[in-house]
């Protein structure tokens, strides 16, 4: 399932670098780069501690193509 | 096995081995000193890695480059100038000697990787561990084809490699083609398209 993420805009706005948002959820900032470019399908653990780490929830950090279902947020 | 003792045996096998050797040698009473002599420098190359890879600065990588290379350098400067003097000890002398200068160009690779890599190459996230097995799985299968294909060709009566050949064939294929699956894993992003 194609999916887009808006992690790089979230951590922008918590003045985060990769690095530094992958200390915090105890990942390689390799693997925070290819999450940021859509190229890694992540657990539902994963995205539920980087939406925590950004203060959001994981309808607004990632983002499905076919997904009409979005409760807003 | 719980992995701290898993560390703990890892770091305690090389280090027996290490103390052993050395109280043996010298001593000259076991039959296949070139071989002993070659398990304490595996040895102490082996614990020199671990150290490595259970350090996360960037300066480590640093440090065990420089002492790979510098190892390297020394010593085969020592095995083109001295070789031949060492006397009756000229064997184990050339396996101490070669085994250290893999060693050194180990070390030396095992930095260059590190600092590559970064420093937090060495933490396992659950990107890593997914290709890392599916690499390994791909791995299996391929060595399963190849075993199936040199089988059925022995059946038919085609030509295969001797019994030998064949080992180091599967012995170089199952490491190298995991490590090539998990490179392009790696590169791609995620095990799946």
């Amino acid at each position: 399932m194609a999916f887009k993420t808006r992690i790089k805009v979230y951590r922008a706005m918590k003045n985060l670098t990769q690095a530094e948002l992958a200390a915090m959820v105890g990942v390689r900032r390799e693997t925070l780069n290819v999450l940021e470019a859509g190229k890694y399908n992540p657990s539902l653990q994963l995205a539920h501690d980087i939406a925590r780490a950004l203060d959001a929830t994981i309808y607004d950090i990632f983002i499905f193509d076919d997904d009409d279902t979005v409760p807003e947020s | 096995m719980n992995p701290n003792r898993l560390r703990i045996l890892i770091i305690l096998i090389p280090l027996a081995l290490i103390i052993l050797s050395i109280l043996l040698v010298p001593a000259g009473e076991l039959p296949f000193q070139p071989i002993l002599v070659f398990l304490i420098v595996a040895a102490a190359v082996l614990l020199a890695s671990l150290f490595s890879i259970t350090r996360r600065q960037l300066m480590k990588g640093y440090v065990v480059m420089g002492i790979g290379m510098i190892g390297v350098a020394i010593l085969v400067a020592i095995l083109f100038y001295f070789q031949g003097d060492s006397g009756g000890y000229a064997e184990i002398y050339e396996a101490g000697v070669s085994g250290l200068i893999t060693g050194g160009i180990v070390l030396s690779l095992i930095g260059g990787i590190k600092l590559r890599k970064g420093p937090d190459s060495d933490i396992q996230d659950e990107r890593t561990k997914k290709i890392g097995s599916w690499g390994i799985t791909y791995s299996w299968y391929i060595t399963y084809l190849f075993v199936a294909f040199a089988l059925f060709a022995s059946i038919l009566g085609l030509p295969v490699p001797s019994m030998d050949v064949f080992l180091w064939l599967i012995i170089i294929i199952m490491p190298v083609s995991a490590l090539i699956f998990q490179s392009y894993f790696f590169h791609r992003g995620d095990i799946d398209p």
